[in-house]
């Protein structure tokens, strides 16, 4: 005769984190070694040098380059293109489910192994941002008497978060759909919220124009009337806006996680993603309530 | 054969890229009316190109390519698919034209079926390689590709691929010739891979007497 017993006991917590961080390991590197991956760095590098050639010899508005396109080269590079990235690793573990539901990691383990695995377009973006830093020290701009530095630190930082954030949703659309072409799909979602949020940028300076422009996963602060005339810079608050995108990101994450988790740690996750939610709209309402006051910068 | 080969079109893709594309491009005639919103034109033609990418798409390779029908016949019955995101971009350029004459008309077109054929070549391309299912990586390579050329907009020296106040012209001529040899490149890589090489018959000599 045969007893059934139920395996009731709670797993170890230390060996389940021993898992997860060979998980993310694992998927880190194959993250790493993703052609579209590697060709995001290659055009950033590219850009880097672009830029850098702009800046040396002092043409055009070359230095508000550092300002509106320190975080538009991340977010496209590593952040729209990681969308199809993070989709495609999270589908490929789809296809061999049946393997992959063999192996003691849970649904929820894995699928923030792979959440983790999206650390590494965040390290490159750390680079990107450390490059602009050394940029600004060699030729600086006089963008920098009309910004404060943690304004334009925050500013900056963003482009880090925009690299994480993309293939998070990459993750998210690849454990809750199923259709192909589900990625492309979610990184033109992504580019037209983002193109959206620029007709605060066309509206006159209020909260309500600051909240058009700020609602966006991806923003840029620095814009202008005409192409000829002066540029100025958004108001809002840039420190608020990087908290509302990195709850962003958290949300993604957590709703990636919920699609394998069951019982108690679902309603737990669910929870988790409810308080996120809700972070991430106050923070958006902190970020637009700020002085919506244009600031103009001087020409170079 | 013909309701037979198309049955295995990857029908959610084409339809869902089309859908999306169509869903997008009813949005841009709705608020067209002060000039034709270009940029979201253009992201309704990326959800379409995506939904061109995925007609070559044969999961059952293995065992089609052993049918009497040739790949190159059963290539152009699944081609047809395209009329689908074809049709939605031609309705959705006419519905912006009707909605606001300054829209060029015939260059959006032209651009349009350029790149549906593109996606087409692509994929006709990558089939060649072996891979049964190129849809997924043609639509991503050329949907990011699309997207990158969109938002960091060239400089106004650089080739007019998506113009938007000059160049239509350029364009035009540009995606005309990439559409003529996208269907050139199909039919050329459409062959048979147990076709591709003419073996020599095999004779045997005569012994020596």
């Amino acid at each position: 005769m045969t007893t059934l017993v139920q395996h009731t006991e709670t797993p170890d917590p230390a060996a389940t984190h021993r898992t997860l961080r060979t998980l993310a390991g694992v998927e880190a590197r194959r993250y790493a070694r993703h052609p579209l991956f590697l060709t995001g760095v290659a055009l950033m590098v590219w850009a880097m040098v672009g830029m850098a050639q702009g800046l040396a010899s002092g043409t055009g508005d070359a230095q508000l380059l550092l300002v509106s396109d320190g975080t538009t080269v991340p977010a496209f590079f590593l952040g729209v293109l990681g969308v199809l990235v993070g989709h495609r690793l999270t589908r490929s573990m789809a296809r061999s489910s049946e393997a992959v539901e063999a192996s003691p990691a849970d649904g929820v383990t894995r699928t923030a192994a792979l959440c983790l695995a999206c650390l590494v377009p965040g390290l490159a973006a750390v680079v990107w941002l450390a490059w602009n830093y050394v940029a600004m020290a060699i030729w600086p701009g006089p963008y920098s008497a009309a910004i404060s530095s943690t304004n334009h630190a925050a500013m900056l930082s963003a482009g880090v978060v925009y690299a994480m954030g993309g293939p998070l949703v990459g993750v998210m659309v690849g454990r809750w759909t199923r259709f192909p072409g589900a990625g492309l799909v979610a990184a033109v979602v992504l580019v037209g919220w983002s193109l959206l949020g620029t007709f605060g940028l066309l509206m006159s300076a209020s909260r309500v124009g600051t909240l058009v422009h700020l609602n966006a996963p991806f923003t840029t602060w620095v814009s202008s009337d005409s192409p000829a005339a002066a540029s100025w810079v958004a108001g809002g608050s840039p420190g608020w806006y990087l908290i509302y995108v990195t709850l962003l990101c958290g949300v993604a994450a957590s709703a990636a996680m919920l699609h394998e988790a069951w019982g108690a740690q679902r309603s737990r996750l669910v929870r988790v993603w409810a308080v996120l939610v809700g972070l991430a709209l106050l923070a958006l309402a902190l970020a637009a309530a700020s002085d919506p006051t244009r600031i103009l910068l001087p020409r170079g | 054969m013909i309701r037979v080969t198309l049955r295995g079109v990857t029908w959610p893709a084409v339809l869902g890229g089309s859908a999306f594309g169509a869903g997008i491009l009813a949005v841009c005639v709705a608020y067209a009316a002060g000039g034709p919103p270009l940029m979201y034109v253009r992201l309704a033609l990326v959800a379409l190109v995506a939904a061109a990418a995925f007609v070559l798409d044969e999961p059952a390779a293995a065992a089609v390519d052993a049918v009497p029908a040739t790949r190159r016949r059963r290539t152009a019955v699944r081609a047809s698919a395209v009329a689908l995101p074809l049709a939605v971009w031609t309705a959705g350029i006419l519905a912006l034209e009707r909605r606001n004459n300054v829209t060029a008309v015939a260059a959006l077109l032209v651009e349009g079926a350029g790149l549906l054929a593109v996606a087409v070549a692509l994929s006709a391309i990558l089939r060649l390689t072996g891979r049964a299912e190129p849809g997924e990586i043609v639509a991503s390579a050329l949907g990011a590709s699309m997207l990158a050329v969109l938002i960091f907009n060239p400089s106004p020296g650089s080739v007019p691929l998506f113009p938007v106040g000059d160049g239509w012209a350029a364009s035009t001529a540009i995606w005309c010739s990439l559409a003529v040899t996208a269907l050139m490149l199909v039919v050329a890589v459409s062959h048979d891979p147990y076709r591709r090489r003419e073996r020599k018959p095999f004779v045997l000599r005569d012994r020596p007497k």
